[in-house]
This record gives C-alpha cells, structure tokens and sequence, in this order.
C-alpha cells in the first residue's frame, strides 16, 4: 500500500471528511480524538503494524503516521 | 443448616482454562469437585492432577451445551455452584465494529450464560441450594466508550442474576463485576492496556488495584454460608476505580 491508499483508509476509519495530505498536522484534524485514535490503532493492527495507543496520541503530522506504519505503507 | 451441609461440593466453572475462571477452579477444588469447561483443553489437562474434570466446551455452540451439563451431572452430582466467567473482549469505536463481532461478543458472554443459566434453573441440574455466579464487569454498570458490546452484554448478565434470583429461589444468583485486571483478556490488548493506563488505573483507585484474588475471594464469600442471604446483586470489585 502506498502513502496516498493509506491516508485514504486512515480518512475512511476517522469518518474524516475530505482526503488527508501528507504533513497534514493531526491537531487541526477535529476526528483525531480518543475513538479516531482507538480507530487508528485498529487500522495499524489490520495492515499489521503494532503501534501503542500513547505513540499515536503523540503524533504530529500525517508523515508521522504513516513512517509510524512501517513497512507496511512504502513511500 | 450447618455450613457443612451448604460449602458447595460440585461446582461447574465455565471458561476455566485462564485468568479468573482458573484461579476459581484451583482454589474451589480444594474443598468441591470442579468440573472445568473452556475451549483450551491443554491447559485444562494442567490443572486435571488437582482432581478437576477438565471438559473440551465452546459456548458460543449454543446447542452443546446441554448434554455437556447433562454428562457432568451424570458422572459427579448435581451442581451446587454454577460460575460463568468465559468472556471476551472487544475494545472498538461503534462506528467501525462490525455485526459479526457484535453478535459473536453477545453469544459468548451472554447468550451462553443465559443457556446455562436455563440449566441452573432445573432441579435435575442444580440442589435447592446452589448458586449461580457469572463474572460481569464495571462497564455494565458504567459503559464506557469504545467497549459497548462487551458493556451491553455485562450489563445483560446483571440482569439475568436478578430475574434468576427472583424466579429460582432459594437457589442463589449474583454477579462479581471487576474493574480492569491484569489478565490474558487485558493483555491481549498492548496497544491500549499499556503500563500508562495501568498507572492512571492505580492512580483513579482509591482502595487500590483489584487484582484476580480479590475476585475468588468475593467469590469464596458469596458461595459460602455466610452469604445466604445475598442474592440478585451485581457487585463491584475495583478498587473503587468506577466510583
Ligand atoms: N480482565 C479484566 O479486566 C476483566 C474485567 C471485568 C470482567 N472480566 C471478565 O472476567 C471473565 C474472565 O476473563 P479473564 O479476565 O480471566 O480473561 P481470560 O484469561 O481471557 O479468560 C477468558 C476465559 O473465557 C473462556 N472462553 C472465551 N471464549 C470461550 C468460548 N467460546 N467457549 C468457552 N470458553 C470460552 C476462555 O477459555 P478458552 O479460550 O480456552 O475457550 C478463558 O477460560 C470474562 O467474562 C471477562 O469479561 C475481566
């Protein structure tokens, strides 16, 4: 999966509306709260990438989230 | 009636292979049998030198749990505890939990009670006097977000104790709800019940963190004579964390 098919699905988890960019800052994402987060998590899980709810929650932009995936997102 | 005649001598644990349901077979088999049910009979292989009959069970089989009640009743007597602790665990906001994950966490800690409780309730299964316990949760008493599957179906549990109380007597039935313990259930979840959480849990318990002993020890009590008048409560077992 690519960075642009990841930020899709991160969008679809989050109910976000709109798409997300790439060194979009996560604070001005009003969905990324608690249960986007918890929604987050469960993505990671999915792709395979296990990730502790306290590191997302310290996240910045959406570059962080994606080098956060792992190699399950290439660039 | 002496205590004698009331400490329970056959108890059935369903869901006995882990955390609380194997810390209650291990400590209640040192004065009943137990008959001891789960899907991992492995590890129910290691505890059967205690003399507990380990039982190959998966609730969520609907339709195999009365004869596996039947037999255990054949081969050791009538129950006269009957706890149901087999559980699981769903920690997922609404909007993305999907239908078969919302009914597979219903049948396992529900709708299988409720069947087993039908059990409980005849006279061929269980003595006048026995009692029924099914390990609930705090979040039936207060639901907290992201986990409302599992909250609702802790929450039909209390229910079921009340009516079977009501409906049953003098047999007994009650429930033990546990805050967050330190189990295969919990930590099977890393992302979440991390050492922060564990920290801010110890933090937000005033009587300190529950752990599984403190609910066989409500367990012990509440099956013993010196409870006998306590039946159709659902009760806390958190360390006040749910206050
Ligand atoms: N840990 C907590 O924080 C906490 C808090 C409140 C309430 N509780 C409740 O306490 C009870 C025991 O959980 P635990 O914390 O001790 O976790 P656990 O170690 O994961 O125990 C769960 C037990 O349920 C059994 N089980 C699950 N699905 C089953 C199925 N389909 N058929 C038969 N047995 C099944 C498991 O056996 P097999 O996998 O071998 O079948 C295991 O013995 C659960 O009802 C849980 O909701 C736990």
């Amino acid at each position: 999966m690519n960075s642009a098919e990841f930020l899709a699905k991160v969008a679809d988890v989050l109910e976000y509306e709109g798409s997300l960019s790439r060194g979009q800052s996560l604070e001005d994402i009003e969905v990324w709260d608690s249960l986007g987060i918890l929604s987050v998590v469960d993505l990671l899980e999915e792709i395979g990438a296990d990730v502790d709810i306290e590191q997302l929650s310290n996240l910045v932009t959406t570059d962080d989230l994606i080098a956060i995936a792992g190699s399950a997102v290439s660039e | 009636m002496s205590e004698i005649e009331r400490a329970p001598r056959h108890v059935l644990i369903v869901g006995a292979s882990s955390g609380i349901g194997l810390a209650l077979a291990q400590k209640l088999s040192q004065a009943a049998h137990v008959s001891a049910m789960a899907r991992r009979t492995d590890r129910l292989a290691e505890i059967a030198h205690m003399g507990i009959t380990p039982v190959a069970c998966d609730v969520s089989q609907l339709d195999s749990i009365p004869a596996l009640v039947d037999e255990v009743v054949a081969v050791h007597g009538k129950l006269d505890a009957l706890i149901y602790c087999a559980g699981k665990q769903l920690i997922k906001p609404m909007r993305i939990t999907k239908i078969d994950e919302i009914e597979e966490i219903v049948r396992v800690n529900l709708t299988a009670a409720v069947v087993f409780a039908k059990l409980f309730a005849s006279a061929k299964i269980a003595n006048s006097n026995a009692a029924f316990c099914a390990i609930s949760s705090i979040a039936g008493h207060r639901p907290e977000p992201a986990i409302i599957p599992y909250s609702v179906s802790k929450a039909g549990l209390d229910a079921l104790v009340k009516g079977l109380a009501r409906e049953c007597g003098p047999k007994r039935a009650f429930a033990i709800a546990p805050g967050w313990l330190d189990t295969e259930m919990t930590q099977s979840y890393p992302q979440i019940y991390n050492a922060g959480f564990q920290e801010e849990l110890a933090r937000k318990s005033p009587a300190g963190l529950a752990n599984i002993d403190s609910v066989v020890d409500m367990v012990e009590y509440l099956l013993s004579p010196k409870a006998s008048h306590i039946t159709g409560m659902s009760i806390a077992v958190d360390g006040g964390a749910s206050l």
